[in-house]
């Protein structure tokens, strides 16, 4: 492992030890979630009733509404109207937030990671542009108010379109992805889910130059 | 007098004629069919006379070619903006907004509308996304907004269904295979996610037992 990664990697660590105190300037908000989730709901009894499985669809409010659930059971407190859903490429963990300082570490309900990125890069004197391909993982899985338990994962390629205005230490950055992975409704013994996703940041990040190239030297 | 009459009435025509040629004209009418307020779409109970398919829906203004590239994606990046918002209401009005987004010039705005119609989540979207897919050459925004009407189509998340009465026994044999049901996602869950800051998942409670 490179030094610059082991540093960064105490950093980070440290980091996490403020809890959710310290976040990042350039949080990236979970903007839009979507896909199925279809599953067998016992296999226990398939031999004398046959089976057919059952597809639901899920979106950003119904994943939302997952996740305050899972918060306030974990929690004990209602997580404030209006939260959101942020991945932190600073910390590189997950939070649900909002705009008056509520943070709640989301580990174990919405985890986010990205892996293997292939990168295209167009700098110039005031910033650069960034559009690459990468590998993309969300995973989402909570306790709903009906009481039953879902799980979406979601693993497949995705797209990271980044542009950096120097001159105003601005970047916007969009990571999007689409895939499958195990999925889970209302405690099904097993199935698939599939479904896409994006993130959505502006801000001054932490990182100069393009993400990519700090995501290789830090998170990789 | 013959001579006088027959001056009169030369006159007269002369001055009809000319009056006929002031008189405005009824403009041709054009091949181009009544706009429909995209509210009509979501609200109309008897059928059109002309396939929904074919109804062309008003965009709403867009960025012109007048505006710097910058202006232009300042405004692009609003509406998208706008869009999010939309998606995330029940008010039919903000629907009404989205599908008149799925015809926007901007191919990025039609984008975020087809993603924020799904995030709205009503199947009264269903024929304005099949209208715009039968308006478009693109193939793969055809396949965009027909894939959105499909995933308008299947039943959502239903929390409200209640979980069936359960036997002392049922309890226990749940409790068990709950246990089981839950190392199981975990292994799915680390095997998939490399992120080291990931955990186990969260406890499975007991339907009664999360009821707010």
């Amino acid at each position: 492992m490179k030094l610059t990664k082991v540093l960064m990697c105490a950093a980070v660590a440290g980091a996490m030890s403020f809890a959710a105190g310290n976040a990042s300037a350039f949080p990236l908000k979970l903007t839009a979630v979507s896909g199925t989730l279809t599953v067998t709901s016992n296999y226990n009894t398939l031999a004398e009733n046959g089976a057919k499985f059952v597809t639901t669809s899920f979106n950003m409010k119904q994943i939302m509404t997952i996740i305050t659930n899972q918060v306030r059971l974990s929690s004990g407190t209602n997580p404030p109207a209006g939260s959101y859903v942020v991945y932190d490429p600073y910390l590189n963990t997950t939070y649900l937030t909002n705009s008056s300082g509520f943070r709640y570490f989301l580990g174990g309900i919405v985890s986010f990671s990205v892996s293997d990125v292939a990168t295209t890069y167009h700098g110039n004197n005031n910033g650069g542009s960034e559009n690459d391909k990468c590998l993309l993982s969300l995973t989402i899985a909570g306790n709903g108010p009906d009481g039953f338990f879902y799980v979406a994962i979601i693993n497949g390629q995705g797209t990271i379109n980044a542009s950096y205005n120097s001159n105003a230490d601005k970047a916007t950055v969009t990571v999007s992805g689409n895939g499958a992975g195990f999925g889970e409704s209302k405690n099904s013994q097993s199935g698939v889910a599939k479904g896409s996703f994006t993130f959505k940041g502006t801000g001054s990040p932490e990182w100069g130059g393009p993400y990519s190239i700090y995501w290789w030297n830090v998170i990789d | 007098m013959l001579l006088l009459s027959a001056l009169l009435i030369l006159g007269g025509a002369f001055v009809l004629k000319q009056h006929l040629a002031n008189v405005p004209q009824p403009a041709p009418e054009t091949s181009t069919p009544a706009a429909v307020p995209a509210s009509n779409i979501l609200t109309t109970s008897a059928p059109p006379s002309v396939p929904v398919a074919a109804a062309p829906i008003p965009a709403p203004p867009v960025p012109t070619n007048n505006l710097t590239p910058e202006q232009q994606e300042d405004a692009i990046d609003s509406e998208t903006d706008r869009l999010q918002q939309w998606s995330a209401s029940d008010n039919p009005a903000d629907l009404a907004n989205i599908l008149a987004d799925l015809n926007n010039p901007e191919k990025e705005i039609r984008e975020a509308a087809i993603e924020a119609a799904k995030q709205f989540g009503s199947a009264k979207a269903i024929p304005a996304l099949k209208a715009a897919a039968n308006n478009t050459d693109d193939t793969g925004e055809k396949i965009a907004f027909l894939e959105a009407a499909d995933f308008l189509s299947l039943p959502g998340m239903d929390f409200n269904e209640p979980a069936p009465p359960r036997t002392p026994e049922q309890i226990q044999a749940d409790e068990q295979e709950q246990a089981r049901r839950k190392a199981r996602r975990d292994a799915k869950m680390q095997s998939t996610n490399p992120n080291p800051n990931s955990q186990a998942s969260p406890d499975q409670n007991s339907p009664a037992g999360s009821h707010p």
